[in-house]
């Protein structure tokens, strides 16, 4: 990603932690199989040859898991809301081969929606945020986003600070 | 258990290497597309560099143990 010039990153949203665990609570799940194995091995008087074959097994099956959970966290990661002191940067990672990036001036932000849905997202405190913006029937939305209110306190106070800025190139202008 | 024992004995180790190189084929295959998306899209270079080398060790400790296990078999 390419900033402009002078343009400074003052924060970034990512989805909040419990997503990307109960994404990959299976693959974690799956991933105590091999450590039964190898405990219930140890317990029963084994071959050496049959223990290699289960040893070699549980580390391969742990490696195919690995690889999972690290696509399922670079889709986590990637997928990020880039707040810059110029505008907002939308970067919707879809899976590892499908990416949208949008971005709009946070002067242009007209109006800003939080929605928290359900038990658990009220007591670990994430929800939607979305964003509309001035002249276009678009909506940004960012699911899940931990901490919803400050965010939208954060994206006001610069879209303020924007609009002074704006209007003070105009007045200068003039 | 005497079963699993011959089961264990027809299990050449031809086969253990084939199941060896299918399981490298998807890694490498896996570690390379993410590669790419860390070194493309990440914000922060140091810090994407310090994780994926981070999914690199773990492959490369589990990759070892396969190997290990394979030529002590």
């Amino acid at each position: 990603m390419v900033l402009k010039a002078g343009e400074k990153i003052l924060f970034e949203v990512r989805r909040h932690w419990f997503v990307v665990v109960s994404e990959s609570t299976f693959v974690l799940l799956l991933a105590l199989i091999p450590f039964f194995a190898l405990s219930a091995s140890s317990t029963v008087h084994l071959s050496s040859e049959l223990f290699y074959i289960i040893l070699f097994l549980c580390a391969g099956w742990l490696l195919i898991l690995w690889s999972v959970f690290f696509i399922i966290w670079t889709n986590y990661y990637l997928d990020v809301w880039i707040v810059t002191d110029q505008r907002i940067i939308d970067i919707e990672q879809l899976n590892l081969f499908n990416r949208v990036v949008s971005e709009f001036r946070l002067d242009r932000v007209q109006d800003i929606t939080i929605k928290v849905n359900g038990l658990i997202a009220t007591l670990l405190g994430f929800g939607d945020i979305h964003v509309q913006t001035a002249g276009e029937m678009e909506k940004f939305l960012i699911k899940n986003a931990p901490k919803p209110y400050e965010v939208k306190d954060r994206i006001i106070k610069e879209h303020d600070r924007a609009i002074r800025l704006a209007q003070g190139r105009n007045h200068g202008g003039i | 258990m005497n079963e699993l024992a011959d089961l264990a004995e027809k299990f050449a180790p031809g086969i253990l290497w084939v199941f060896f190189f299918v399981i490298m084929l998807f890694t490498v295959a896996v570690a390379i597309a993410l590669s790419y998306h860390w070194r493309e899209y990440a914000i922060d270079a140091r810090k994407s560099n310090l994780i994926f080398r981070g999914y690199l060790v773990v492959a490369g400790i589990l990759t070892f143990i396969m190997i290990m296990a394979t030529l002590l078999y």
